[in-house]
């Protein structure tokens, strides 16, 4: 015969152990407070004809949160054929309370003892025969980890399942039974006979559902009255009082203690919890869970995922895990990066003698790695590029000659994201150019002396051509001399990255140019920067999953819970924000750990705030480029981070939506234990599986519609492709110019910067690139460009500094990449209100702040004051006003009748 | 006196609960009830919430809950 079985009990009990033990480890859906609670269901592993429900995990079936309701719900529906309530075995007397509840549905009640083990180690002892006949309910012990005793609870459930003998409830005082009875005598006749108790009991309760069902009471009001009279207390106090009176009469004689010692767990926490030290120790756990997924471990997979796997390719070379420096991609890169910077600077100098109107089309046929295509065709088709033939060093001679009578001195200045400093170079040919080149870089060093910030940004010249020179006191060959790098198999075992696979298939079956470009650009692309995270996901969710299991995160709650509680913010808050810095998206996936759903939803909208790794190049970019360096902005941002978040969750939890959901801390501290490593496993795997599905399907639906945006355009009244060299007729540019005046009271509006904005909704990194590519056309140095573009949109040369900022602000604070987007999306369940919400406070956020940024700071610096200052300054009083105002007083209507 | 009043290391006997909301049911339902025996284990580092054990299992509660909950010492 088929049968149901409800898997019932406390969080933390082992419930979802037991499940896994029971349907083979295979129906493993997430089941996370807030999000979409679910039933999991499945069925036994040895017999299908069991079908298993797991049930959320409650305290209580009072109809205050979700999976309450979800609970209750079920088992009154009498799909039930038997309830199997999990009851950790350590904490007997809170766990019970449930089981004097279940007891009251008329359905089979079968109790599985968990955690024995616990029980055992601190010297207590349990009396599971004594337990049962006290309860009047079959009881069997098991260990749902190591799975024992499970199939004797099996086959006790099913028994009880047959027989179908009715439960007999926890009996209460006899004043308290009579006055149950006499309710229960004048319940409607609707209420079936074995659920009178339970509707009497819910109705003393003041249970609002249960007293809707029951349609017209009002002349039960009486029975309630006589319960607080008779017991001098509310009668939901009496109810609870009377179970709780009933368990303890006989948990004395079922437990014993045997042997009593101080717990493991109080031991450990004497340490982790202790007033001067959890906060170190706090901090140390977050340093090192940062270290590890972040900077260390997880920064080697993404780069090894991004770089690698979907990027050229990568060495299979365990070794160079423990020591990096002497890998065969630090050989390949000793040789690489000369050859790229020597291009750089061949390129840089061609473009510049151009300018001086030289003609350099043999030298960039014959030196430059990937010459112009349409240079070489004109060249004709016997023309082979060979940097040692004779017609090449007649090419150099005579292009020498002619670039040092015309004096061409190369400028350009290259940002390094990671050191966040600049790099200017100066490019000469022969002895005059040399004198020209280090007058000119000693001039920028003493500019850069001048300003205090000598270690940002360094000068170099460089021979264009020349075969050795020094450079920081070692000889290193320079310009056209430098040899390429070898084949990569020459370094050592070369594993090709799967765009180059698939580019190579794509060519070898000679597929259409428009078609490559959409694969290779568009969806690889796309695809593999979203895949190219699922390693330091992989790794931070390991982390988390090891301090949810041990026990330590409920802990992290204790240590913080005063502070982010006045942020409206839940003291587990601090753990996306500091995986923010690295990745806004699993940032935002550790969210998950927050029981409130208003905190939760709070820290959801509120985390991409702090500037990710992605972000820094423009903090970079700012910094060094307009502001010289200065020491100030990349704190300033991480700052503006904080502070935004801070803010926003002080303004937001005075509106209505959050307003609406008191967040209790009631919080149970569970034993320390150690998880299972399969749990773990299971645990980081099933998120990170998550991600790879739903985020991929998003990103990749935007990455080919911005590949088309970007690539296709209207030229000369035709649609057609434009590619980069005609970016300036692309759909994006229209859509750019289209709405770059959003952007005017920020200061940059051009449709350059608002394409920017665009594209960095993809990924944060492409922002410095669209700029490369959308400034560069112009001018040496699109750095420049770009800044030359603000002075024109902000007003004035002066005001570029101030629109700079405004740029970065936005750019920091707006709405993050569609990645991150994919995850906001999952965790407020859909492209619902709520998602919308936090696009939208998350634009409004980074317009407002952009807005009070550049309008003050031009007040400040021009001392005109208009109508956009006024408009700066009323932003700035509403923010205020969102942080000072007292909360509006606002009552949950629903709780009103219960107080 | 009130339970946030009570030191650590000290235990104490509940006499009265005057919570509110669902604050109220979710404090009855963790067990806290007329008679039951308190001690309270810790306070957090920045002095709010406090850690106690009741009904041989900890529990974390904010200072303006416990303020709710009348005790006697034991």
């Amino acid at each position: 015969m088929a049968i149901t079985l409800a898997l019932v009990g406390n969080p933390n009990s082992g419930k979802t152990t037991l499940f896994n033990q029971l349907t083979g480890n295979r129906q493993y859906v997430g089941n996370w407070p807030g999000v979409t609670v679910e039933r999991k269901t499945g069925t036994l592993k040895s017999n299908r004809d069991v079908q298993i429900i797991d049930l959320p995990g409650i305290y209580s079936l009072t109809p205050y949160s979700n999976e309450e309701i979800i609970a209750r719900d079920y088992l009154i529906s009498g799909d039930v054929d038997v309830i199997v309530d999990i009851v950790d075995a350590s904490n007997l007397e809170r766990n019970l309370y449930l089981t004097t509840q279940l007891m009251e549905f008329g359905v089979p009640v079968v109790v599985a003892l968990n955690q024995m083990d616990i029980v055992h180690k601190r010297g207590y002892h349990i009396d599971s025969a004594a337990l049962s006949d006290a309860l009047g309910l079959p009881v069997v012990e098991i260990s749902a980890l190591r799975g024992e005793g499970i199939e004797q609870m099996v086959s006790v459930a099913q028994a009880a399942a047959h027989k179908h003998q009715p439960v007999q409830p926890a009996r209460f005082s006899q004043e308290l039974e009579d006055l149950i009875g006499h309710l229960e005598g004048d319940l409607p006749a609707h209420v079936p006979a074995h659920l009178k108790r339970f509707y009497a009991i819910k109705y003393l309760e003041r249970d609002q559902k249960v007293i809707a069902d029951l349609g017209d009471i009002a002349d039960l009001d009486g029975h309630l009255r006589a319960v607080e009279a008779r017991f001098g207390d509310k009668a939901d106090a009496v109810i609870t009082d009377a179970r709780y009176t009933y368990i303890s009469h006989f948990v004395k004689q079922v437990q014993k203690r045997t042997n009593p010692e101080m717990s493991t767990t109080e031991k450990i926490d004497h340490v982790l919890l202790n007033r001067v030290l959890a906060l170190p120790i706090f901090v140390l756990i977050i340093m090192a869970i940062y270290f590890i997924s972040v900077s260390t471990v997880g920064s080697v997979a993404t780069d090894w995922a991004n770089d690698g796997v979907f990027g050229e390719g990568w060495y299979l070379d365990p070794l160079a895990i423990v020591r990096p420096e002497s890998g065969a991609q630090a050989a390949y890169d000793a040789d690489a990066e000369p050859y790229d910077e020597a291009q750089t600077a061949i390129a840089e100098f061609l473009s510049a003698a151009q300018d001086k109107g030289i003609d350099t089309s043999l030298i960039e046929a014959h030196f430059l790695a990937e010459p112009d295509e349409s240079l070489l065709t004109e060249l004709g088709e016997g023309f082979e590029p060979n940097p040692q033939s004779s017609a090449a060093q007649d090419a150099l001679a005579q292009f020498e000659r002619a670039a040092a009578e015309a004096g061409v001195i190369a400028h350009y200045s290259l940002i390094d994201e990671e050191e966040l400093g600049q790099t200017d170079y100066f490019v000469y040919v022969g002895e005059n150019g040399r004198t020209q080149a280090q007058a000119l870089a000693d001039e920028k060093n003493a500019e850069v002396a001048a300003n205090g910030r000598a270690d940002a940004i360094t000068a170099v010249i460089y021979n264009f051509d020349s075969e050795s020179a020094s450079l920081s006191g070692s000889e290193d060959a320079q310009g056209v001399r430098v040899a390429a790098p070898h084949d990569h198999s020459h370094y050592g075992l070369w594993i090709a990255g799967i765009p180059t696979l698939i580019g190579n298939a794509l060519t070898a079956v000679d597929c259409a140019d428009w078609l490559y470009d959409l694969i290779m650009n568009g969806i690889v692309a796309g695809v593999g920067a979203v895949l190219g995270f699922v390693p330091q996901i992989m790794i931070l969710f390991f982390l988390l999953a090891l301090l949810e299991g041990c026990g330590y995160m409920a802990r992290v709650t204790f240590i913080l819970d005063r502070i982010f509680r006045r942020f409206g913010l839940s003291g587990k808050t601090f753990i996306p924000m500091i995986i923010g810095t690295g990745c806004g998206v699993p940032g935002i996936m550790a969210s998950r750990t927050i029981e409130s759903e208003s905190s939760r939803r709070l820290t959801v909208m509120t985390t991409t705030f702090m500037p990710c790794s992605a972000k820094l190049p423009i903090i970079a970019l700012i910094s060094t480029a307009v502001f010289g360096g200065s020491w100030w902005v990349a704190p300033l941002a991480y700052f503006m981070g904080i502070a935004s978040i801070v803010v926003s969750g002080i303004i937001l939890k005075k509106t209505r939506p959050f307003i609406g959901e008191t967040t209790p801390y009631i919080m149970e501290l569970p034993e320390y234990r150690l998880p299972r490593f399969v749990d773990l496993l299971r645990s980081m795997w099933e998120r990170a599986w998550a991600f790879i599905k739903k985020a991929g399907t998003i990103i990749l639906l935007a990455t080919i519609v911005m590949w088309f945006l970007s690539g296709y355009g209207i030229y000369e009244g035709r649609f057609m492709w434009v590619g980069e060299q005609l970016m300036d007729y692309s759909l994006l540019a229209g859509f750019g110019n289209a709405f770059a005046w959003i952007f005017t009271p920020l200061g940059f509006a051009n449709w350059q910067a608002a394409s920017t904005v665009v594209t960095g909704l993809i990924a944060k990194e492409n922002v410095i690139g669209t700029m490369a590519i959308v400034f560069g056309a112009s001018s040496s140095s699109w750095a420049q460009a770009f800044m030359d573009s603000l002075a024109v949109t902000a007003g004035s040369a002066e005001l570029v500094p101030v629109a700079a900022f405004s740029f970065m602000t936005f750019q920091l604070l707006c709405a993050p990449c569609f990645a991150a987007m994919g995850a906001i999306k999952r965790e407020m369940g859909g492209f619902n209100t709520w998602f919308w919400a936090a696009i939208g406070w998350e634009c409004g956020w980074a317009y407002a702040v952009a807005l009070i940024v550049f309008q003050l700071g031009k007040l400040v610096l021009t001392g005109s004051f208009d109508a956009w200052s006024a408009v700066a300054l009323l932003i700035l009083a509403a923010i205020i006003f969102g942080l000072v105002r007292p909360l509006p007083s606002y009552k949950k209507p629903q709780h009103a009748a219960l107080s | 006196m009130t339970l946030d009043e009570v030191r650590v290391g000290n235990s104490c006997t509940v006499t009265r609960f005057n919570g509110t909301g669902e604050i109220r049911r979710r404090i009855l339902d963790m067990g806290i009830t007329k008679g039951a025996e308190i001690s309270v284990r810790k306070v957090a580092p920045l002095g709010d919430p406090m850690e106690l054990t009741v009904r041989g299992y900890y529990l974390s509660l904010r200072k303006s809950d416990a303020a709710d909950i009348e005790v006697v010492p034991a």
